[in-house]
């Protein structure tokens, strides 16, 4: 019993050493990274913060066909964030990449605090074609013609 | 010209592109800071306590001072031109970070502190420089020394943890699109539509 | 590493640290202060070993004014630095900078506890000015270069790619 024990827990953390995020170069405390999120949104600004570039985007909903709305009419707005924005350059990420209204597709470990934001890690985030939002639940990795920053799949989130 | 408009001027000169486009400026510049504010606080630290007549009590006032003051001033430089060259290119951030406004407070508080002793109690200084028991004045000063800049380095590795997010949708932003028209794979631009 | 790294990172104690938003960034704080304390401390020994401060002063009783502040600065540097490597394991193990800041700091205690050694038990206890040669001078000075490099590599940890690049230990990479 003991010995089945032991080797969940094992197993456990090997599996939660594979879902890990490669870390950026701040202190990861301020994140949860035992939680992964992933949004569908729409860009309403980048600020490229050297230490680490902000991406806010309005939050789509499950049809993808508006942003969601909150009680009083505001759009859900979500901050993703990542690596300074020198690094995010070489790897495509800029105010210029990312115009307003561009579609992404982003997994993000949020902030512990509660606040709408969270840091990307090191995972793939993805830029649907112009004005070409994904299927129904489905995201811009599933749209023919979309682009792909960083490598690998978007993640599956933690529920 | 308020706050954000020059925090905005800041952010776009030239200086901050160059720290934005570069990938060793950030951190190398942040290393050197931390450099030039460990000498400021070791230095001042040393003053402050033969101001409190914790140690070097053997030794003049005056002299403790004068031989570390060099130290101080030249490690303060350094860490205002770094200081600055961090707070150029994220500048609307900062501005509007709490820590960040705490930290300058303290370093105003600082300098206060620095004016009142110099003025007061070291006016006098020939009449204690040599003395274990330093005044009532000294002490206040080499306590309040130590606590402020204490309360700089803190507030400012706090910066780092609470710069926040600016969540305000740009007003020409428009979000009231909808896509249910059935258009998936059309590239027309629907929000002019 | 990486592995070790990753099963640090889910202990218990580990999610505690940085699951209290204050822990991490009062341990750096405290760890910079004393890194203030100790580098200055050693500025002043090598500053008098030249012989630019404190000549009013015997040699054994500045040793003394300031071994105390650098060896108990070096216990806290440790506890707090420990607590920071456990909060934060993948950030502070991968990182070459890490590292070498280690190596460093393996140099500069060794060499610092070799020179107080060094010293004739006469300098310590009876106030006689040792004689420092040019090679022991210029060693004093590179100590300070020693310890300003282990700062600055301090706080590159954080930065391990943008730093190194391609030598970067960082999962990053």
């Amino acid at each position: 019993m003991i010995r089945i024990a032991t080797g969940v827990f094992v197993a456990g953390l090997m599996a939660a050493s594979f879902v890990l995020p490669a870390q950026a170069h701040h202190s990861f405390s301020i994140f949860d990274s035992s939680k992964t999120r992933v949004f569908t949104g729409v860009v309403v600004r980048v600020n490229p913060d050297v230490n680490h570039l902000q991406i806010f985007f309005a939050v789509m909903n499950e049809e993808r066909k508006n942003v969601i709305r909150d009680d009083k009419g505001q759009p859900i707005i979500w901050a993703v964030e990542m690596a300074g924005s020198a690094q995010s350059a070489r790897e495509g990420i800029s105010v210029n990449a990312f115009p307003p209204k561009t579609i992404i597709s982003v997994a993000l470990h949020p902030l512990r605090s509660g606040e709408p934001a969270g840091d990307r890690g090191g995972t793939a985030m993805f830029k649907c074609p112009a004005n070409t939002p994904p299927p129904p639940g489905k995201h811009c990795d599933s749209v023919e013609g979309s682009v792909a920053f960083g490598t690998g799949k978007l993640p599956t989130p933690t529920t | 010209m308020d706050l954000t408009a020059f925090a905005d001027a800041l952010q776009q000169s030239g200086i901050s592109e160059w720290m934005r486009a570069s990938l060793k400026a950030l951190p190398i510049i942040e290393a050197i800071h931390v450099m030039a504010v460990a000498t400021v606080f070791g230095t001042i630290f040393i003053v402050d306590l033969r101001l409190l007549g914790y140690r070097d009590m053997t030794r003049p006032f005056s002299r403790v001072f004068g031989e570390t003051l060099r130290w101080t001033w030249a490690g303060f430089a350094l860490a205002v031109v770094t200081g600055a060259l961090l707070f150029m290119p994220n500048a609307r951030t900062y501005v509007a970070n709490t820590a960040f406004a705490l930290k300058m407070l303290g370093l105003v508080g600082a300098g206060i502190n620095m004016a009142v002793f110099e003025f007061t109690t070291l006016r006098r200084v020939a009449s204690w420089d040599s003395n274990a028991q330093t005044p009532m004045g000294a002490r206040i000063a080499g306590a309040t020394s130590i606590l402020i800049w204490t309360w700089v380095i803190v507030c400012g590795r706090w910066i780092g943890f609470t710069k926040g997010y600016d969540f305000t949708v740009p007003k020409e932003m428009d979000l009231d699109f909808d896509f249910s028209q059935g258009c998936l794979n059309c590239f027309s631009d629907l929000w002019l539509g | 590493m990486l592995e070790f790294a990753q099963w640090l990172e889910m202990t218990p104690l580990s999610v505690t640290i940085k699951s209290i938003e204050w822990i991490i960034p009062l341990v750096q704080s405290i760890h910079i202060l004393t890194i203030a304390i100790v580098f200055v401390s050693l500025l002043m020994v090598s500053l008098r070993v030249v012989g630019w401060i404190r000549m009013d002063e015997a040699f054994g009783v500045v040793m003394e004014r300031f071994s105390t502040w650098i060896s108990r600065g070096l216990i806290i540097l440790a506890v707090t630095g420990i607590t920071l490597v456990l909060g934060e394991p993948i950030r502070e193990l991968m990182s070459l900078s890490f590292w070498l800041k280690m190596g460093l700091l393996a140099i500069g205690i060794t060499s610092a506890v070799v020179f107080k050694r060094s010293l004739a038990p006469a300098v310590l206890a009876d106030g006689a000015e040792p004689t420092f040669s040019p090679v022991a001078k210029s060693a004093a000075m590179a100590t300070v270069l020693l310890w300003l490099t282990i700062i600055f590599l301090g706080r590159a940890i954080a930065y391990d790619v943008e730093v190194w690049g391609a030598l970067s230990l960082s999962p990053r990479a």
